[in-house]
């Protein structure tokens, strides 16, 4: 039971105090989602503003109050999916991926750090790298997602993991 | 650092999180928020008010008429109907034993000028408590209640020959409701005035001042919702 459950009942009748305090409980981890796929702030922002927007039209059709924070991440992505394909992102095909090896970074679990790693990635490794190390989607959907091929997906992933690793290690050594 | 760790080390630290959006975020969701089912405010105190002063003026009408009529052939201005109620009258009346009942005769004319002619025999005190009776507030109530704003000129006789209700005679010709008869010519359109010879008992006196009371608490009512209304 959150707090923010009490709110649902009052946005549903359309009362603007409920659907702000509903807004003021959900908007911030919407928009920390949102935030993971752009760099630029206020594209993260206009995301968060079209997925609360679509929350509030179509909150008298979901069922489960429980359900509410999964599916707003699952319409977060979506948006800001959409909105990288109507950028027609650049996807940098690598044909092949040295592997690194292990860096030394276990310790390294500053989340600030980390944040800041992530959204410095280039735009198409960021969004394929999100998808499937922290939405967990597969190679397969994430194709279907962004209209790109499997390998395509693939090798992103082994880009960005590559670059995040180059980073990490240059972490570790400051 | 193998990919499966790299991976696990965002997601635990980066898959769930908190972003503070700006202040300004909140219009542009406000402005594309569905429109809101608006229920209808029912407006509930005047009809409140307008029953509880139906119930007033209903109530009062009651404790008027419900009071033990006299025979309906008796005559409106019966004189010495009961000579041996002469002795209940106040002691401040000191009329002739041969008329044992004060006589009072209310004309009513026309609600624009209101004229209260009140012609007291020999009683001023009793005059006075009569003189409120019939009036009832008038002025006011004909400008508040439609219903009651009606020429009245009604000659009456014993019993008036045109009188449209039966109710009428019965209710002139007991005494103790001649505010209620009153108010029956003046709802009934006789067209002439009204002349009402009142013989008073002291109970009549007593109901008069309950009348009074009564007529003051509805008066209140009326300027309260008035008021209300105005605001």
């Amino acid at each position: 039971m959150e707090a923010w459950y009490a709110h649902i009942h009052g946005a549903l009748l359309g009362r603007l105090d409920a659907q702000r305090a509903l807004y003021e409980a959900l908007a911030p981890r919407v928009l920390h989602t949102c935030k993971r796929y752009f760099a630029d702030e206020a594209d993260a922002e206009d995301a968060m503003i079209r997925t609360m927007t679509t929350m509030f039209q179509q909150l008298p059709t979901i069922r489960e109050v429980k359900a509410l924070p999964a599916w707003l991440r699952r319409t977060a992505v979506n948006e800001c999916l959409m909105e990288l394909r109507r950028r027609k992102a650049e996807w940098v095909d690598v044909a092949d991926f040295p592997e690194t090896g292990a860096s030394a970074t276990d310790a390294l679990h500053d989340r600030e750090a980390l944040w800041s790693l992530l959204r410095q990635l280039p735009e198409g490794y960021r969004t394929v790298f999100n998808l499937y190390a922290l939405e967990g989607y597969s190679h397969a959907e994430i194709a279907q997602q962004l209209g790109i091929s499997e390998a395509t997906s693939k090798s992103q992933l082994s880009r960005a993991r590559q670059w995040l690793q180059r980073r990490l290690v240059n972490f570790s050594l400051q | 650092m193998s990919p499966k760790d790299l991976d696990k080390l965002f997601r635990d630290a980066l898959s769930e999180g908190q972003a503070a959006p700006h202040p300004e975020a909140w219009a542009r969701v406000a402005a594309n928020l569905p429109k809101a089912q608006h229920k209808r405010r029912t407006l509930w105190w005047p009809y409140a008010a307008a029953a509880s002063v139906a119930m007033a003026v209903v109530g009062t009408w009651w404790m008027l008429a419900s009071r033990p009529e006299a025979a309906p052939s008796q005559q409106l201005a019966a004189s010495n109907q009961q000579p041996a109620t002469s002795s209940q009258l106040p002691a401040a009346s000191n009329q002739q034993p041969v008329t044992s009942n004060q006589q009072l005769a209310a004309s009513y004319r026309q609600p624009a000028t209101s004229n209260q002619q009140l012609a007291a025999s020999s009683h001023g005190s009793a005059a006075l408590e009569l003189a409120y009776l019939p009036r009832m507030e008038a002025d006011e109530w004909e400008e508040l209640v439609p219903l009651l704003k009606r020429e009245v000129r009604a000659e009456v006789e014993n019993p008036a020959p045109e009188v449209p209700r039966r109710r009428y005679a019965q209710l002139a010709s007991s005494v103790q409701n001649v505010w209620a008869a009153v108010s029956e010519y003046r709802e009934a359109e006789v067209p002439a005035e009204v002349t009402v010879e009142v013989h008073v008992p002291a109970v009549v006196l007593q109901r008069i001042n309950q009348t009074r009371t009564l007529a003051e608490n509805l008066t209140e009512s009326w300027k309260t919702v008035s008021s209300r209304r105005s605001h």
